[in-house]
């Protein structure tokens, strides 16, 4: 991208910097003579809370820092926010599910000292912490169901990674560990499997399974991938302006870029075998009678022997790519490349011993370069194990590149030899019998993972950017303007050493962004509100103090995130009410003195699970695999390749966070409510009001059964008249009761819908809920759904005040 | 506090109701007498904006057509083909070939098809495009476009969004940013699909980082037109009135509470969704569609129906106000059977969007809309060979040449622009790039490419990266 207007000073510096690195920070745009380095670039140190005039308000030094600005700016501070706000702001904040109404009661009538206090201590404990934490990280991490090109192929082991960040913030995992463990988990001295589970992070990059792709392409934009999530997560920098020239702003040069992406260059693509408690005990049995009934089934249809004509004619075709007579073959050649699974891990058993596969070394044909003009050796190796497997002679294949193979042939066999040869070896029918198999002897869970290519490519400077023009060769480093790598006894720098250096004490960006993104979470807006940018170009903190008193207090703390959040959420800054002040509005109209609360639309998830929470829809279970909620069969019409299947019984009313997010074609109500679309790091969400959220809210068949289910509670709940009803539904889903007006006028429409349903039965029955208001009155069930629906389509419930 | 005037002042559609006035006044709210007040603008985002300067457009209509449509099939006749067909491209072509699934080896193969001149400009159309070349005059036929992908995502993102990177906004999305839109009770930007799902899917009508506002909103094929656009069985739209009524009273009490002008953003959003819901149903009602244009279309033919529907649809939201619908027709991908299927898919969409071009002329209206026609790449001279039980031929993707045609709004008609080599594999006159064309439609929309941008992670980002010239040749 190119310079802006006004811009010239700071592209003046930039181009003088190649010749002095290491300075830049110095030379943020300030006065000739000593500029100050650019604030973020400098370790933070923790200043003192200030002293301020009305002590009393002040719970922790957050209230100093924030009250010391009000009383310079001569503002006061908000009252704080009545007790059932402040219920169901700590709720849907620390769990992000409304509180109960018992919850509410308990609390309202705690008068015990501490009271709040312990309310904090029992969310932080409440294992829906996880859930409701883990999900600003995957935006973070673009997690994503599928592949996220043409096919847009799932990914079925990816939720394994998700359950990992659920416990991880659930056992609270200190942050440094947190990151060590996601970075080079694998790299740790004897990794746990959950250590190396914890990289699946890094597989949430693209994947393109498209015909006639160049891997090596796909191979560098991964990497590419990889470095600028880092940047944007851990860094808070905007990298990948880097990758085509040196970056216009802020100090990194384009070499830098490369070093900095060399420590993902060497990176392999694995999975592993990732069992749940529970799930291994009984697994060898099983296992043993499994192979024993696939084997019957594959002889059944004489797979070895068409297997083996296959294996062979595909061979012969890669042997020789300018054959026309085989394009075909060739495209089942490649086709193995495209759709095999990822190469497993290189020190499971299976891996043959000495590590190295002997079919691994490049195969030589035409130009040295393969069919489609990759180099192999510049490719992810897990790319081409389909093909190294097929290469290998089928005594030496372990049991699991067998069944690979034997998998991906029955279900890419027709691709060479066309449908009418594809139908008469019956392979559909046998690939339902071995799916059904499948389902009843389930395997392991599996889990993406990130391990070490054997042989690693060497890492060029890419000449803006092109994967086709390699420049200068570069070695794995981190940019000058920030603290030097730790020096490692090994010859080169490892992702161990740089996500060590990333939570080194001293850094002065990993503390300060992490703790940022906590408080945006809380408040609505950074204290940097760039939060993805603390580079030259981003906002200025507002409270740069506060900030960092925040950031060295929590690596000094330990990195403890729950510790962190605690304290937030017991200052008076965050109990304040949210209503806007007119004498603020003129000053102060975004609130960045923090002289009150915001209001916050809730996210997409969580407006789904408050919605299945009040109506008592809600399925509590935590972790797991993904769901598919029901949607209408023309939002399954836009996929490239159709094939969401609603999810049945209790799986359809899972929290938002595990619904399957198809890159592609995203689930609607996600996306209409301002969920990322999982193509890059997401460090903050927009907040935006359509028409689209009012219809889905109104119509989606999903939240009009919420409605249902809620009108059926509440009126099971409650013994009395419709008021004493409307207090028990206003309690489920706002925590609070109605005022007068508001029951007046909510009591007015349920008297004239009543009216109108009982000239109308028909409307009646098709308003009744499938199931659940048996033994209930259908004329109020039907009533009190309307009711229930402008409820849950209040401002109130989708927000948090 | 907040008076109901303020109120009124913030929300877009002026919202009177006299039920709520009772209920202040009930609970000593009302601080002053205000009567029904018209509601001033201001929290809508798709507001009218001003162009940069005068434009020629006000609306487009972008048939894309997924896959990559052979331009040596359709738009671009290479008779010299026929003289090296069986043999290899000369090697100063093979080098540095970008080709998905061939070999640079393969052999040449010239299209089977017999071109014509056609109207009184003598533009060069292949025979499966008669009623396209019925409008000669009337559009410009570009045969000089290259892009920089050549696999079908990647592609169909750069030619939406100007990059194959994720994240970044379509075209639609940047117009609806730019200029808002004229309709008050339909999205801005529509999308029209027949054929089945697209490669790149959502990334090509996507808000990228643009606010979701400017999204692309798909009207379906099937069930609801907008999604959950039809209230509950047994919700009748009076019911759906009392309830969003009801809403608003509640909601506008918050705003009295809390003083969140969101809060009138909101009720808006709702007011919109309910006039939606009759609105969208009118536009699909044909029955005030004379025969014969529905005739013209192909409406009344089974095969042509689908993408049909879509193009007399693409006129009766342009009507209506929305500023960019774009028709999304999949099936150009001819890797092999390109004789078979490409005639077939001519005969479904040639007559449909020669009757776009056709009816809106006579409307009046094709002046002000810019009608665009293309896919994301075009393809090979050679012969990939995909056979199994028959000879089934067809052509690879090639990204260094391919054509598209513009008509309408801004684009001189009756016109032939740009040139490829003997072998239509590299543009050897008027070379443009999507960054041109993109900088072109937006021009003809009264748009600077350069000064329609949005900040983005501490920089100013636009449609057309740091490139994009117009292309004046293309203009009236």
């Amino acid at each position: 991208m190119g310079p802006m207007a006004g811009a010239s000073r700071s592209l003046f510096l930039s181009s003088l910097l190649v010749f002095l690195p290491g300075a830049m920070a110095l030379l943020q745009a300030g006065e000739a003579g000593s500029p100050p380095p650019h604030w973020a670039f400098v370790p933070a140190e923790q200043p003192e809370a200030p002293q301020v005039r009305d002590p009393s308000w002040v719970r922790n030094p957050i209230d100093a820092f924030v009250l010391a600005r009000l009383e310079s700016e001569g503002v006061q501070p908000s009252a704080q926010a009545d007790r059932s706000t402040l219920i169901r702001r700590l709720s849907l904040d620390l769990v992000g599910l409304p509180p109960s109404p018992e919850e509410v009661e308990y609390f309202l009538g705690d008068s015990a000292p501490k009271a709040y206090e312990r309310l904090v201590d029992r969310l932080l404990d409440s294992p829906h912490y996880g859930e409701k934490w883990a999900r600003h990280w995957l935006d973070l991490a673009r997690y994503a169901d599928t592949d996220g090109y043409e096919t847009d192929n799932p990914r079925p082991h990816a939720w394994r990674w998700r359950h990992w960040v659920i416990e991880a913030f659930n056992r609270n995992l200190p942050f440094d560990q947190f990151t060590i463990e996601q970075l080079a988990g694998d790299l740790l001295p004897n990794p746990t499997v959950e250590q190396r589970v914890a990289t699946g992070f890094q597989r949430n990059s693209r994947t393109n399974r498209e015909g006639g792709l160049d891997l090596q392409d796909l191979r560098i934009q991964q990497v590419k991938d990889r470095t600028d999530t880092l940047a944007t997560v851990w860094l808070g920098l905007t990298f990948m302006c880097a990758s085509c020239h040196d970056h216009k702003y802020d100090p990194i040069s384009q070499r830098e870029y490369y070093e900095l992406y060399a420590f993902f260059s060497g990176a392999m693509e694995t999975d592993i075998e990732a069992p749940l408690p529970g799930e291994a005990p009984d697994y060898p049995r099983r296992k043993a009678e499994y192979d024993r009934k696939r084997q019957e089934l594959l002889t059944e249809y004489n797979v070895a022997e068409i297997q083996a004509d296959w294996e062979r004619k595909t061979r012969e075709a890669s042997e020789d790519p300018g054959d026309e007579d085989n394009p075909l073959w060739l495209l089942a050649w490649e086709s193995i490349a495209n759709l095999f699974p990822a190469r497993p891990y290189p020190t499971a058993p299976e891996w043959p011993a000495g590590g190295l596969s002997p079919s691994f070394a490049p195969f030589s044909h035409e130009q040295g370069k393969s069919v489609t003009g990759y180099n192999p050796e510049n490719v992810d190796p897990s790319r081409t194990y389909g093909q190294d497997v097929l290469r290998l002679d089928p005594s030496k294949r372990t049991p699991k590149e067998r069944d690979h193979l034997t998998d991906h042939f029955l279900q890419n066999y027709g691709l060479a030899v066309g449908n009418k040869r594809y139908t008469e070896v019956k392979f559909r029918e046998l690939r339902k019998k071995l799916k059904q198999l499948r389902q009843e002897y389930p395997p392991l869970s599996k889990a993406p993972t990130l391990g070490e290519n054997p042989r690693p490519p060497t890492t060029h400077i890419l000449i803006r950017g092109d994967f086709r023009q390699a420049g200068t060769e570069v070695g794995a480093g981190t940019p000058a303007a920030l603290p030097p790598l730790s020096p490692t006894r090994q010859s080169a720098p490892s992702r161990l050493t740089l996500a060590r250096w990333l939570v080194s004490p001293e850094h002065p960006l990993t503390a300060r962004v992490t703790v940022n993104r906590l408080w945006q979470e809380l408040f609505g807006r950074g204290l940097v509100e760039t939060s993805e940018n603390f580079g030259i170009r981003g906002h200025p903190p507002t409270h740069p103090e506060l900030l960092d008193w925040l950031a060295t207090g929590f690596v000094a703390g330990g990195w403890d995130i729950k510790a962190m959040l605690r304290t937030m959420v017991q200052s008076t800054t965050y109990r304040q009410s949210s209503a806007t002040r007119q004498e603020l509005q003129e000053r102060d109209p975004d609130n960045k003195w923090l002289a009150r609360q915001s209001r916050l639309r809730l996210s997409a998830e969580l407006i789904r699970d408050v919605t299945l929470a009040s109506s008592g829809l809600l399925n509590r279970v935590v972790g797991g695999k993904s769901v598919y909620p029901p949607q209408p069969a023309s939002s399954k019409a836009l996929s490239f390749v159709a094939w969401w299947k609603d999810s049945e019984g209790a799986d359809r009313y899972r929290r938002g966070l595990y619904t399957f997010f198809q890159r592609t074609n995203p689930y609607a109500q996600l996306t209409t409510f301002d969920a990322p679309d999982a193509l890059n790091s997401c460090s903050r969400r927009a907040r935006s009001t359509i028409p689209q959220q009012a219809l889905t809210l109104l119509n989606d068949p999903v939240f009009f059964e919420a409605a249902q289910g809620l009108a059926t509670r509440a009126i099971r709940e409650t013994s009395g008249p419709a008021p004493e009803r409307l207090d028990r539904t206003f309690k489920l889903c706002l925590a609070r009761d109605p005022t007068k007006v508001e029951k007046d006028r909510l009591l007015q429409y349920y008297d004239w819908r009543k009216d109108t349903l009982r000239e109308d039965p028909e409307a009646i029955q098709a308003i009744l809920p499938a199931e659940g208001s048996e033994g209930l009155d259908p004329l109020e069930v039907a009533a009190w759904v309307g009711v229930s629906s402008i409820i849950l389509n209040l401002d109130e419930f989708m927000t948090r005040e | 506090m907040r008076t109901r005037r303020d109120f009124l002042q913030q929300t877009a559609c002026g919202l009177g109701t006299v039920g709520l006035w009772h209920l202040l006044a009930e609970e000593g709210l009302a601080g002053e007498a205000a009567g029904p007040t018209a509601g001033l603008p201001g929290v809508n985002p798709l507001a009218i904006k001003m162009p940069h300067f005068l434009p020629k457009a006000r609306n487009v209509i972008f048939l894309f057509m997924a896959g990559g449509p052979s331009h040596l099939d359709l738009f671009d006749p290479k008779p010299e083909l026929k003289k090296w067909e069986g043999k290899p491209l000369p090697a100063s072509l093979r080098k540095n070939m970008d080709v998905a699934f061939i070999k640079p080896t393969a052999h040449v193969w010239a299209s089977p098809r017999v071109f014509r001149p056609h109207g009184k400009c003598g533009m060069e159309l292949s025979d499966l495009l008669p009623h396209t070349g019925n409008q000669a005059d009337d559009i410009c036929l570009v045969r000089s476009l290259h892009t920089d992908q050549v696999n079908h995502h990647p592609a169909q993102a750069m030619m939406n969004c100007g990059t194959a990177l994720g994240g970044h906004p379509s075209m639609g999305a940047w117009l609806t940013y730019g200029l808002g839109s004229e309709s008050q009770n339909l999205p801005g930007f529509v999308v029209l699909s027949s054929g089945g799902g697209t490669s790149a899917g959502r990334a090509n009508w996507g808000s990228g980082y643009l606010p979701t506002s400017f999204e692309g909103v798909p009207f379906r094929n099937t069930g609801d037109p907008v999604l959950h656009l039809s209230s509950p069985t047994g919700v009748s739209r009076e019911d759906q009135r009392a309830r969003l009524n009801a809403l608003r009273d509640l909601n506008e009490l918050r705003y009295v509470k809390t003083g969140d002008a969101e809060i009138a953003s909101r009720i808006s959003a709702y007011e919109l969704a309910f006039s939606m819901q009759s609105s969208a149903p009118e536009l699909l009602d044909f029955s005030q569609e004379t025969p014969s244009t529905l005739d013209m279309y192909g409406v009344n033919d089974k095969r042509k129906k689908p993408f049909a529907v879509n193009c007399l649809l693409a006129r009766r939201l342009v009507e209506r106000g929305v500023r960019f619908v774009e028709v999304f027709h999949r099936g150009w991908d001819h890797h092999g059977n390109l004789n078979q299927d490409l005639q077939s898919i001519c005969t479904t969409t040639d007559q449909p969007a020669a009757a776009l071009v056709k009816d809106l002329k006579q409307r009046g209206l094709l002046d002000s809309t810019l009608v665009i026609w293309g896919g994301e790449f075009g393809r090979t001279a050679l012969l990939e060979n995909r056979r199994t039980e028959a000879n089934q031929l067809g052509r690879d993707h090639h990204r260094a040449a391919f054509s598209m045609w513009m008509a309408g709004g801004g684009i001189q008609g009756g016109q032939v622009v740009g040139q490829t080599d003997d072998f239509g594999f590299n543009v050897v006159e008027d070379k443009i790039h999507i960054h041109d064309l993109h900088a072109t439609i937006l021009h003809c929309l009264g748009l600077n490419h350069k000064r329609l941008t949005y900040r983005h992670q501490g920089r100013e980002f636009r449609l057309t990266d740091v490139a994009g010239e117009v292309v004046k040749k293309l203009l009236v």
